[in-house]
């Protein structure tokens, strides 16, 4: 069957020793990264960047995915033990994790995270490599007026459901896409928005706009909060769970598992939405359900298994349709382009190993992460103890370095000061910065889809809403608009992002 | 003015501001038709769309109850030590080096934060020197200079 053979190509790919080793560098940074709050998977991908540059382009993007949902793991193991979740996705395993770790059951709640964490990436796996090939070959069909609106849906989708207020977060895509134009039009060779500097002929740098609007304003506000961190000194005996707690995980690993995997795929479909959905729908359907928020292990298990699965079928629009659907995936898509990699439908057929290789070595990724947390949690809880006002300078540094490392020179560093600026403010107004590079990654791509797409139509904008697909994707695009301004789907929104 | 979803009005200004201005940028380029687009076609729609969308945002901020979206307390010494360090470490790396811009971010960063004080800004500039050379210029082989131009052989 094809999907043997492909599987087969794939781990042909991930398997080789070198690329086992940069899955295993991924992962271990991710959980670091996950490990530690105050510093998250989006801005160590934008640091580690650069670095890749020198890589063979699978290897590369194995390392960058392998820290994502890594960081994922890592997320789940400072959330049970100190309270803190490390990733916004792991902000549900506070509740019924650290509880767990209160009552002495710190290591069966670290397993149980671990474990199905497991079995959701495994599962997650089969369900990319199913789908992709007839995803793919549906996006064959599509002209660039269809183009154009998928990227809108994909856009707002995006918007909908991962971020708050509707208008604001549209005109940070806008702006996004704006700022995306910065640089040499490739059609017409006229450089725009330059003010006249030369090194803004190329664009603004994605590395330095991912660090500035997500990992600067985060440091300050930290610095601003002061928080007091507790921790707690927990004795890890008993790693493994009883087996009435296995057997309580299951339903609800299997149920964080579907609907994270259905999560993941939408546009805006992210870890951290996954995981508060499962912990809603646990709470309802569980036998248990008045145990939680004192330690349930189904609220764990499910959004645990739930964000896991999201963070890999969250790969599926990037890979198949060449559409990001969150942040990180936008920078895994500028990370594509670098390495001379157009993300589209077409990856699947040009770079088989590649497509194959990346999605086969989540699943060995998954693999190492098991192995290697559970008896490394007393490495990570020690790091934990790290002060964060030794942290965040060393997070600076590492920031300046991998921007400076882009283009070997200062003014990508200047750039990345800028943007720290402008992500500050934007914070302070509320304003969500994933959407702006969301839109930013898309803006030439859009561009362009537009152009092409008015120039076989005459300059006739009718061909929008001519071709049944493209009709279709806006139509669902304001629908997924308009739904948002429902008093209802406004309560949950209103309830899940303040849970952030 | 009231304190109204002050948050929402001040983000409104500024798509309005933002829109306005990428839109006279691009009206300076041209504009060309729909089916020849020029340079300043689809960027002048977005300015427009932009303002268009701060518009709304402004004028939902002013006519919903207050919903006691203020912005909060801003500490200029805290944002100015941190991005003021990232400058910092610009202008010194390619003159000075590696080392002596890490000392400068964060020295620079312990000024806005009371919780580092010279002593261990100090150290921790050492640590992370090391740390910072180790992996990045040795294991990663990432070109970037680590000592003064005047130093180095």
């Amino acid at each position: 069957m094809d999907l043997i053979s492909n599987l087969a190509l794939g781990f042909s790919n991930s398997l080789t020793l070198e690329n086992i080793l940069y899955a295993f560098v991924g992962c271990t940074f991710g959980t670091l990264i996950g490990v530690l709050p105050g510093i998250g998977a989006l801005a160590t991908i934008a640091m580690l960047l650069p670095v890749t540059f020198g890589l063979p382009p699978i290897s590369g993007l194995i390392m960058l995915a392998g820290i994502y949902y890594g960081a994922q793991y890592g997320g789940s193991i400072s959330a049970i033990l100190v309270n803190l979740p490390g990733e916004t996705s792991s902000v549900v395993t506070t509740i019924d994790g650290h509880q767990m770790a209160r009552r002495g059951q710190a290591g069966p709640a670290l397993a149980a995270a671990a474990l199905a964490s497991f079995f959701a990436g495994t599962v997650a796996t089969l369900v990319i490599a199913t789908f992709a090939a007839p995803l793919a070959s549906i996006a064959f069909e599509f002209g660039p007026a269809e183009n154009f609106s998928l990227m809108v849906v994909g856009l707002i989708g995006a918007v909908v459901l991962a971020s708050g207020p509707l208008l604001k977060a549209v005109a940070m895509i806008v702006l996004g896409l704006l700022l995306g134009l910065v640089g040499t039009d490739i059609n017409t060779g006229v450089a725009r928005f330059d003010m006249r500097i030369p090194e803004l002929a190329e664009g603004l740098d994605v590395v330095a706009l991912a660090m500035g609007l997500f990992a600067i304003p985060e440091i300050i506000v930290n610095l601003e909060k002061r928080e007091v961190r507790e921790s707690i000194r927990v004795r890890l005996r008993n790693l493994w769970p009883s087996g009435t707690q296995l057997r309580r995980m299951v339903p609800s690993v299997l149920r964080g598992t579907t609907l994270g995997s259905l999560l993941g795929i939408l546009p805006g479909g992210a870890a951290s939405v996954a995981s508060f959905a499962s912990y809603t729908l646990e709470k309802q359907t569980s036998r248990y359900r008045e145990e939680f928020g004192k330690g349930a292990i189904e609220g764990v298990a499910g959004p645990e298994a739930a964000n896991n699965a999201a963070a890999q079928t969250t790969f599926i629009p990037l890979l198949t349709l060449g559409l990001p659907s969150n942040a990180v995936m936008a920078l895994m898509m500028g990370a594509m382009i670098v390495h001379n990699i157009q993300p589209s439908p077409l990856v699947m057929t040009k770079e088989p190993a590649l497509f194959w290789g990346l999605i086969t070595s989540m699943w060995v990724g998954n693999l190492i992460l098991v192995i290697l947390n559970l008896p490394l949690v007393g490495v990570w809880v020690q790091l934990l103890k790290v002060q964060y006002k030794y942290l965040s300078p060393a997070i600076l540094v590492f920031c300046c370095i991998g921007a400076y490392t882009v283009g070997t020179t200062s003014f990508d560093i200047y750039q990345t000061a800028v943007f720290g600026v402008m992500g500050y403010v934007l914070l302070k107004l509320g304003c969500e910065p994933a959407p702006l590079l969301l839109g930013f990654v898309l803006g030439p791509m859009m561009e362009e889809s537009f152009r092409r797409a008015l120039l076989i139509s005459r300059g006739n904008y009718v061909t929008f809403v001519d071709s049944p697909i493209s009709l279709a994707l806006l139509a669902i695009a304001a629908v997924l608009a308009l739904t948002v301004a429902l008093p209802a789907i406004k309560r949950v929104r209103k309830t899940a992002f303040s849970e952030e | 003015m009231h304190a109204r979803n002050q948050r929402d009005v001040l983000a409104g200004f500024l798509f309005i501001i933002a829109g306005a201005s990428f839109a006279y940028l691009s009206a300076g380029y041209e504009l060309g038709t729909a089916v020849e687009m020029g340079p300043g076609y689809f960027p002048f729609c977005l300015g427009l769309l932009l303002a268009a969308l701060g518009i709304a945002v402004l004028a939902t901020a002013l006519s919903t109850p207050n919903d006691g979206d203020r912005v909060e307390r801003i500490d200029l010494r805290i944002v100015a030590s941190i991005v003021g360090s990232v400058v910092l470490f610009g202008v010194f790396l390619e003159p000075l080096g590696l080392v002596v811009s890490i000392f400068a971010l964060v020295v620079a960063v312990s000024l806005g934060n009371h919780e580092l004080d010279l002593k261990r800004a100090l150290l921790t500039s050492v640590v992370l020197s090391v740390a910072c050379v180790a992996t990045f210029v040795y294991a990663l082989r990432v070109q970037i200079p680590v000592w003064p131009y005047f130093l180095s052989p």
